[in-house]
């Protein structure tokens, strides 16, 4: 028994030195998109935007804005003046198809539910040919 | 028996260890190196930072690149995404601005390209302040009344929110009607929305710019919420 202890306690301290040495080592997170309002009386309607990855570059010109939000819901995708409204599937995950000018674009999201609360947030990203 | 499980301990220990090991000294994929990460296939890169100096019309750009300092030139094309949504040259630009110092501290984005062998600016975007109003705003409610688009002339939509207000929006010709599963069209006038249709209209988020507003697309509903309509506040 005693020799067990002493085998086992080493073995934790290593498993807990190694738990903080992992836990100080987490990836460098990557850059979201930036929420620009919220006004929403509702805490069910949320907007998750996945793709393209805010301050990003892309090579081509047409790109598919996607991520999630509540099933039912609107969401628009503006590029400039330029709408598009996005598929909605029945899990809420949604994506549209928007074309970019060269140079910096500025992404504008807007996903509102029935009852008429809205949540907008905005990605930018340059289109470098 | 014991020393067979000391064994066995001592293994699982040493496995775990290099383990442990292991992830700390993982590093990611070799980072690319600066300021290439975001080059396009001609020599233009795209630059995010934040404004911070402008000298004699050289604006210093805080990137992840470092230090990006450009010249804002006739050539480059301009835009302030909040004042003007459209592209200007720089006499527009300054008139927008009022003051080139306006921009220290203001998160812009650019597009750069060595076109004469140094980096020269080709688009130069002022970014909105984190939590201003959107762009574009959505409006949901019942149709009040419809009447389309008729040839150069535009149209119309009223519709009531749950509180029971009216709003009222432009329809132009290429105003997107948009049933919700259904892929997209152009409003026309053989579109019906009957009174009662259940509909969110997305138009431009800020209405001291057009009275009414302009639809730019309206979302047919397959029907209401269930509590639908609520007391007026």
């Amino acid at each position: 028994m005693r020799k067990l202890a002493i085998v086992l306690i080493p073995l934790l301290v290593m498993l807990m030195l190694g738990t903080v040495a992992c836990a100080g080592k987490e990836a460098t997170p990557t850059p979201s998109p930036v929420p620009t309002l919220t006004s929403t009386s509702s805490t069910a309607l949320f907007l998750k935007v996945t793709s393209p990855q805010n301050q990003s570059t892309v090579s081509t010109a047409s790109i598919t804005v996607s991520g999630s939000t509540i099933p039912g819901a609107v969401v628009s995708v503006s590029v400039d003046s330029n709408v598009v409204v996005a598929d909605v599937d029945q899990n809420g995950n949604f994506q549209a198809v928007v074309t970019l000018a060269e140079g910096p674009n500025f992404i504008e999201i807007d996903a509102s539910d029935p009852l008429g609360n809205q949540v907008s947030t905005n990605v930018s990203v340059v289109y470098a040919p | 028996m014991k020393g067979l499980r000391g064994i066995f301990i001592v293994v699982l220990a040493a496995a775990l260890v290099l383990g442990s090991v292991g992830t700390v000294f993982a590093k990611g994929p070799p980072s690319t190196p600066p300021g290439k990460e975001n080059a396009g296939s001609h020599g233009k890169q795209g630059f995010f930072g934040n404004v911070t100096a402008v000298n004699d019309g050289n604006v210093s750009i805080a990137t992840k690149q470092g230090i990006v300092t450009i010249t804002l030139s006739d050539s480059a094309k301009y835009k302030i995404v909040r004042v003007m949504n459209k592209w200007g040259d720089l006499t527009e630009f300054k008139n927008d601005l009022g003051n080139l110092s306006a921009l220290v501290g203001d998160k812009v984005v650019f597009l750069a390209g060595n076109v004469t062998g140094t980096l020269d600016l080709l688009s130069f975007m002022v970014l909105p302040a984190p939590g201003t109003q959107p762009l574009f705003a959505h409006q949901t409610g019942k149709v009040y009344e419809f009447n389309a688009p008729s040839g150069n002339s535009t149209g119309n939509i009223t519709i009531v929110d749950v509180h029971g207000v009216h709003h009222t929006f432009i329809v132009g010709n290429d105003t997107i009607y948009r049933p919700m599963g259904i892929g997209p069209g152009n409003i026309t006038g053989n579109v019906t929305l009957t009174n009662a249709s259940f509909v969110t209209v997305v138009t431009t988020g800020n209405p001291d710019v057009q009275a009414p507003p302009l639809a730019k697309a309206i979302v047919l509903h397959a029907n209401g919420p269930e509590d639908w309509p609520k007391s007026k506040p």
